[in-house]
């Protein structure tokens, strides 16, 4: 694996603070069907750094969607602001794009994978970068390959298996060449071998594309291995419980990283913090 | 629907060999029309058995007012050349085409734009409903009163009574649309035309072939009626001559050219609608 950018480097270490991400006091309480007001996330204050990789995790219904999809502008706060770079969220941002947890249902089923990634690239930053329809297509091929796809141009979503539709969903991301990729338990409904490898994938992209990325998940242990920063939430859209800094250098290893002790330690920390008994 | 659904030998199959980038259309129509007639063989053989058995028992105990397959077949072949039938047939189907011109786009846009806008559902709805509701039949005699015999009272007959399949299909479809692809077009930031295009049509599109089969078949059946009542001309003043008659076999001639005009459309429809939604067969279950 490569090492990670000046700007990844920097966020890591604290030493430059160019924030992406600015949540202040935003909240969510959603009117329910029957009428009653549920708390989706209490109101929350916090900053992210540019190219800095964050992991969201928290027991189920802690409001670990509601807050990415309040940073997505595909929810509106009740309380509070969120900006971006120095943009307020009004709708979803020019420069996020969003990986679904159903990626079957979030790829168009009926184009195939190069027209799905096409899509991407129309809708988004990679519009102008071919002038051609053949120039596209080397384009799209090419994210194709970042995710080991290179031979699926022509297949039909259906026709792959979920890893592969979950890699598709995330090169149309790429396609669309987003400053920040949003991640809603992207990796909980694929296989455990499948999982590492998209692990892995999504810290090769990271660090080749100098992104930062937002990352929702309910396993701690991905949230660990992946992040610089695990930031725990309390239950029933309690707010920030802890913000944990994973101060373990990248590269990471799958096995290596699952034996050191900082790990371990962390880990014991965040389950803890989550299941309410620290 | 038989066509529609993925049998284990497609999904292997799908699974072996990945598309080939080179389309041949030719090549995949022939297919498709080839595995359509092989996939129902069973049926036709069924069909086959019928006449045959008509034929024979025709024979044996002959009965005038019944007639047998193959003088039905003779006459057929008479009206066909020398009689009248292609012609009052022709002039039904023009009538018809020059109806579906009009109720295709109009259907079709009225029931996905109900589908797509809360406005336009709530102005929309109660008309469509009340319309649709009322029989055409009923209204044929109020448009002959108004539009006299002519083209103009059957391309509103047909428009009354043919539309509606294809707005109610069309706005089911695209009321179908999830909020996951709804959202997706969001992230992508379309424009509402885009999101239209890009995402709710092709979604609804399935529906929509849906909707246009039903019509066909409805437009076909109001053929027929119109032809009977308004008794100008077209296939159905045609089988009204005949029974009048009492010409059985001109009768049974005309109904099996109906019935034979009826079974064409829906397959070629049939045959497109797999093409259009190749895309489907590789979803299990969404079929
Ligand atoms: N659209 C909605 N309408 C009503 N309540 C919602 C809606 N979305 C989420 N909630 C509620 O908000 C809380 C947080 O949900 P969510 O953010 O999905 O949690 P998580 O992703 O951490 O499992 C839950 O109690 C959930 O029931
Ligand atoms: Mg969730």
């Amino acid at each position: 694996m490569t090492s990670t950018t000046e700007a990844q480097a920097a966020a890591l270490t604290g030493g430059v603070h160019q924030e992406i991400i600015t949540v202040e006091g935003a909240g969510k309480d959603y009117l329910a069907l029957d009428g009653n007001v549920v708390r989706g996330l209490s109101p929350v204050d916090l900053t992210i750094e540019r190219g800095a990789f964050v992991s969201l995790v928290g027991r189920s219904g802690c409001g670990k969607s509601t807050f990415l999809r309040l940073v997505a502008g595909l929810e509106k706060p009740t309380s509070g602001t969120i900006r971006i770079g120095t943009e307020r969220v009004d709708g979803p941002p020019d420069s996020a794009r969003y990986v679904f947890q159903n990626y079957n249902e979030s790829l168009l089923p009926w184009r195939t994978v190069g027209d799905n990634i096409r899509f991407g690239l129309r809708h988004g930053h990679g519009a102008a970068r071919a002038s051609s329809k053949a120039q596209e297509n080397e384009l799209i091929q090419e994210h194709l390959e970042e995710v080991g796809l290179g031979g699926t141009f022509n297949r039909y979503p259906g026709e792959l298996s979920g890893g592969m539709q979950q890699r598709v969903a995330i090169a149309r991301a790429l396609a669309a060449l987003p400053e920040l990729l949003l991640l809603d338990e992207p990796f909980s409904a694929v296989d455990a071998l499948s999982r590492s490898t998209l692990q892995d994938l999504i810290l090769r992209i990271w660090q080749e594309h100098g992104l930062t990325v937002l990352f929702v998940t309910h396993d701690i242990e991905e949230a660990l291995y992946l992040s610089q920063r695990v930031i725990v939430l309390r239950e029933k859209g309690g707010g920030v419980e802890r913000d944990v800094t994973v101060d373990i250098p990248y590269p990471r290893r799958q096995v290596d990283f699952r034996e050191d002790p900082r790990y371990l330690r962390l880990r014991r920390e965040v389950l803890g913090l989550v299941l309410g008994t620290e | 629907m038989p066509d529609t659904i993925v049998t284990g030998t497609e999904a292997r199959e799908a699974e072996r060999k990945p598309p080939a980038s080179g389309i041949r259309p030719v090549g995949r129509a022939r297919r498709n029309a080839r595995r359509y007639f092989r996939s129902r063989v069973s049926g036709w053989t069924l069909v086959a058995l019928v006449v045959v058995l008509w034929e024979l028992y025709s024979n044996v105990d002959y009965d005038p007012t019944i007639s047998s397959p193959s003088r039905i077949a003779e006459t057929w072949w008479g009206e066909a050349t020398t009689g009248d039938l292609l012609n009052q047939l022709t002039i039904t189907l023009r009538t018809m085409a020059e109806a579906l011109a009009l109720a295709v786009p109009l259907g079709v846009g009225i029931g996905f734009l109900m589908g797509r806008s809360q406005v336009i559902w709530g102005l929309l709805e109660p008309l469509v409903e009340i319309l649709r509701l009322t029989p055409a039949t009923a209204i044929l005699p109020i448009y002959i009163l108004f539009l006299g015999l002519g083209d103009q009272m059957k391309v509103a007959v047909f428009l009354t009574g043919g539309i509606f399949p294809m707005i109610i299909n069309s706005y089911a479809g695209a009321r179908g649309v999830s909020k996951i692809l709804s959202e997706t077009a969001q992230t992508f930031r379309l424009s509402w035309l885009q999101t239209q295009r890009e995402i709710a049509l092709p979604f609804a599109m399935p529906y929509i072939l849906v909707g246009m089969r039903q019509s066909l078949g409805m437009s076909l059946v109001l053929a027929v009626v119109i032809g009977m009542l308004a008794g100008n001309d077209g296939i159905g003043y045609y089988l009204m001559f005949a029974q009048q008659n009492f010409n059985l076999r001109q009768l049974l001639a005309g109904v099996l050219t109906v019935a034979f005009v009826g079974y064409v459309f829906n397959a070629v429809f049939l045959l497109l609608e797999r093409r259009v939604t190749r895309w489907r067969r590789s979803q299990t279950g969404a079929a």
